[in-house]
């Protein structure tokens, strides 16, 4: 996800404070739980929105039909 | 070649050690009088000891560091070393002139680590190789192409000699497995980094569950490419593994879904239908004759370049499923034309002994020193 990031400027700057000796840590083991990952600007593109709300209604119908969704 | 070939195959971790060990079968097959040892190059090791058994039982093989290695390579100690990964001294090695030109020294044959996802970055590391093995069959041309433009223009470098096929991309069977209608059981072959966020690894997680339920009469299994704790040094480390989304996000998932670390031929021979993303699971899938999904429009995955790339690859194949299709279980035969370009014929082996005894032959001094 950082190498994804380091192609932007806000990466580039996270990327460089995530080897600081006292904030790098932290702020690696947010990377690890995958907090960057939702905060990047790919999931707020329209066309991308709508793949992923079209695979999750997909999935959803198919669990509601089945009687289990949410079970 | 008069005596016995002597061949050095080289590995690392699973990937690289499942290489091996299928080239090692077919050389065996091919020239059951050679002289084949599988080395182990520790400075990238990443196997664990469970990974070993069961990969390697016989326990068989030398432990190399870089020294060893170039020591063997230098003095010639094998006719050849066979490898998926071209590490970083032996790159060193081949791209110093002196070292290159040796007489008598070990050739380097190398092969694509598996589904090529950005092609160019293997062909650098593979240009200053003796020889290469490629995949698909249209890579073989491509590469021939590059590499003579590179040696043209490069003084230091030589064109390697070139062929099709990986031991993992062998021609499938014309005929299925003869117990194929029997099988039951569905694989979701894992894969480390890829969906890449830990939303499209719930929402394929999710899928599975779906199917497990749809499916009481079914075992799901979730085929995960390593234990949590393994490959924890592999080039694609692993970091939203799926026993623990299983166990965060699906505490009550049903009791026909479950998760294996089984070796890959198990899993394929007793596979009614296999479901991967980005995996070469899907080769050894298709390989074997069992019907196989990949399925790349998982939530988020424009996040994901393997995604992409893995589209690119098996564009025109059939085999690209979208959600519902997974979810109803329709499977589509493989298209035997992409077929052809990606799977290489079964004489793979007899190749392989055949390029290295062309590059034991001494380049004929006259066209080396033409043009």
């Amino acid at each position: 996800m950082l190498a994804r990031l380091k192609a932007t400027f806000l990466g580039k700057w996270l990327y460089r404070l995530s080897r600081h000796d006292v904030l790098g840590a932290p702020l690696r083991w947010l990377l690890d739980l995958g907090v960057l990952e939702r905060l990047d600007p790919a999931h707020w593109k329209a066309a991308n929105r709508r793949h992923n709300a079209r695979q999750q209604a997909t999935l959803a119908a198919f669990r509601a039909r089945n009687g289990s969704a949410g079970s | 070649m008069s005596r016995p070939p002597r061949l050095l195959l080289t590995f690392c971790d699973d990937s690289t050690l499942i290489f091996a060990v299928r080239l090692r079968a077919l050389l065996r097959q091919a020239a059951p009088e050679a002289e084949l040892t599988l080395g182990c190059y520790l400075p990238e090791e990443a196997l664990s000891l469970r990974q070993l058994e069961m990969l390697v039982p016989e326990a068989g093989y030398l432990v190399l560091n870089k020294d060893s290695l170039i020591e063997a390579v230098q003095e010639g100690r094998y006719d050849a070393v066979l490898t998926s990964r071209v590490f970083r001294s032996l790159a060193n090695f081949l791209t110093t002139p002196a070292l290159k030109h040796l007489r008598g020294r070990s050739q380097v044959i190398s092969f694509l680590g598996g589904l090529d996802f950005f092609p160019e970055r293997g062909y650098a590391n593979r240009m200053p190789c003796d020889g290469v093995f490629l995949f698909p069959h249209s890579d073989v041309e491509k590469f021939t192409a590059h590499a003579a433009r590179q040696a043209a223009s490069d003084s230091h470098l030589r064109a390697p000699l070139v062929d099709f096929g990986h031991p993992t991309f062998l021609a499938p069977s014309p005929t299925p497995p003869a117990d194929l209608d029997a099988r039951r059981d569905i694989y979701f072959f894992a894969q480390a980094i890829s969906p890449l966020t830990r939303r499209g690894r719930l929402h394929v997680l999710e899928a599975m569950v779906a199917l497990a339920e749809a499916h009481p009469d079914r075992t799901v299994w979730i085929k995960l490419r390593h234990m949590p704790d393994e490959n924890t040094r592999h080039l694609h480390r692993e970091k939203h593994d799926y026993p623990d989304l299983l166990q965060g996000a699906f505490p009550e998932a049903p009791a026909n879904l479950k998760l294996t670390a089984c070796p890959m031929d198990e899993a394929t021979r007793k596979a009614a239908l296999g479901i991967t993303c980005t995996s070469t699971a899907a080769i050894d899938l298709i390989r074997e004759g069992v019907p196989t999904m990949v399925y790349l429009d998982y939530v988020d995955a424009y996040m994901d370049p393997m995604a992409a790339a893995m589209r690119r690859l098996f564009k025109g194949s059939q085999v690209i499923t979208p959600l519902d299709d997974l979810l109803h279980l329709r499977t589509r035969t493989p298209d035997p034309a992409w077929m052809a370009q990606m799977f290489c014929p079964r004489d793979l082996g007899t190749r392989v002994l055949e390029m290295v005894d062309r590059l034991q032959c001494p380049p004929d001094p006259a066209s080396a020193s033409s043009g």
